[in-house]
């Protein structure tokens, strides 16, 4: 069984998101779907001068966030399954619909840091690319 | 009008739950999406599931077009994460981090399963894991003589696994990682190391050991559990200092809630040495289940045993993710779609 990611002919002509389209956000939301995050959360965002967290809040709570962009040759995808597997370990596709190269992280009520789960897990990338290279010197 | 339902408890599951659960967001290195060049096949990257090659569990990887690369798909999850994109909500808040793998970690348990040159092709099959094939044509499998000998002619592509080549090729890893996790800053002192992995930029001076014994136990992650512990004499690292234990295991007492075997003494006979490595692991960090030594051991003796296999999947999810705290969220991914 193989899960092929392909293309999606949506994406033709279409630049990468935006970091002020993708928020990653310190909530569960118990909903999936349309949603008019431009009309109701974008613009309750600010920046201060001076240091590069911003301000927000969603239903009344503070939120602080950051841009975090992916280290270098890395890239975020969004694939969807348009169609369901009729069977199990079926060869299945899923399509990129979106991709990008930096997101917006948001916290309540703190400023993220390297304290956050997330954050420290972006270590992993330096190290398993040290970890996984070919070593330089050669043997046997 | 849509709604943006978020009152936390409030809330109830809506039937649109379709879209949640066939959509997710990757993080991923852009090579495994490119086709190489003179490809000519009509190939895409795709996730497959093979062996982890330290526990033997099902694991997911990713391939790119042709093969050439692989990396292992990891998970990151917490409570309480959504995501907005663009003009929509996604309740799922997982992320999957998909990093390059060197295919030959994933080529080492079946090249050890036996003592005889094969020919690769023999070698990497699996009747249970049909995917390990694609092994064949990953690049890096070029480099394989750096963990084996080829035997006979040229065009049988036959190896025998070399066990004094491998761990000198472990060392340069181990080594190498060591020398990131230094130039990173990344804490790795026994006692200062929390579950929580507080980052502080007050970090003490890290002797070179504490680096070397904590890369260790990354690259053990990719290892088997009698090869891991063949790295560490070959490193020549000590075994635990009594002063140096004694903070540790006061540590570990005290974040298990003095589960007896986190006090094995320091200097326990050979025959502690496997609880003893997995100490050593606790001491990265780990909130390792140390009341199933025994078990576990059996679990990777029995490898290529299936039955073994439930619950060691469990096992080597919860000990990635707690060995090392810079990763602490990440664990490897069964099932991800």
């Amino acid at each position: 069984m193989a899960v092929h990611i392909k293309r999606s002919v949506k994406l033709e002509g279409k630049t990468e998101l935006m970091n002020n389209s993708i928020h990653y956000m310190p909530c569960q939301i118990h909903t999936d779907g349309q949603a008019s995050v431009s009309k109701y959360f974008k613009p309750s965002i600010k920046s201060q001068d001076g240091n590069d967290v911003l301000y927000s809040s969603f239903r009344g709570y503070p939120l602080m966030g950051k841009v975090i962009s992916l280290p270098k040759g890395y890239k975020g995808i969004v694939a969807q399954e348009t169609v369901k597997p009729m069977t199990e370990g079926a060869e299945r596709n899923i399509h990129v619909m979106h991709t990008f190269t930096s997101f917006t992280y948001w916290n309540w009520d703190k400023p993220p840091s390297l304290n956050d789960a997330l954050l420290s897990a972006l270590d992993w990338i330096d190290i398993s690319e040290v970890l996984h290279s070919e070593s330089g010197d050669t043997s046997g | 009008m849509p709604r943006i339902k978020a009152s936390p408890k409030k809330c109830v599951k809506t039937s649109n739950s379709q879209q949640s659960s066939n959509t997710w967001v990757f993080l991923l290195k852009g090579e495994a999406l490119e086709v190489p060049e003179g490809f000519a096949g009509t190939g895409t990257p795709d996730i497959v599931q093979l062996r982890h090659p330290q526990s033997g569990a099902t694991a997911m990887f990713l391939f790119s077009p042709g093969d050439g690369m692989v990396q292992e798909v990891l998970t990151f999850s917490e409570n309480r994460r959504s995501w907005f994109i663009e003009e929509s909500v996604k309740s799922d808040g997982k992320m999957h981090l998909s990093t390059p793998i060197d295919p030959i970690f994933l080529a080492l348990p079946y090249l050890r399963k036996t003592s005889q040159a094969m020919p690769l092709d023999q070698l990497l099959k699996d009747e249970e894991f049909p995917e390990t094939e694609r092994l064949l044509r990953s690049i890096s499998l070029k480099h394989l003589n750096q963990v084996a000998d080829r035997k006979g002619d040229e065009d049988l592509n036959a190896y025998k696994y070399n066990e004094e080549k491998t761990l000198s090729w472990l060392q340069r890893k181990t080594e190498r990682v060591a020398e990131v996790l230094k130039q990173k800053g990344i804490h790795v002192s026994g006692g200062a190391v929390s579950a929580t992995f507080v980052k502080s930029g007050k970090s003490e001076p890290s002797d070179s050991e504490s680096y070397l014994r904590y890369a260790h136990g990354i690259v053990s992650e990719y290892l088997t559990e009698d090869l891991s512990i063949k790295l560490l004499k070959y490193l020549g690292l000590p075994e635990e200092k009594p002063s140096e234990c004694h903070g540790k295991r006061k540590l570990s007492v005290a974040q298990y809630g003095g589960n007896s075997n986190a006090a094995v003494p320091p200097c326990a006979p050979t025959g502690e040495l496997f609880k003893k490595a997995r100490q050593e692991d606790l001491a990265n960090g780990g909130v390792l289940d140390l009341t199933k030594p025994e078990k576990d051991l059996m679990a990777d003796l029995n490898f290529y045993d299936v039955g073994a296999e439930l619950s060691d999947s469990v096992e080597a999810r919860n000990f990635l993710t707690c060995l090392h705290p810079n990763i602490m969220k990440l664990a490897q991914s069964c099932v991800i779609l």
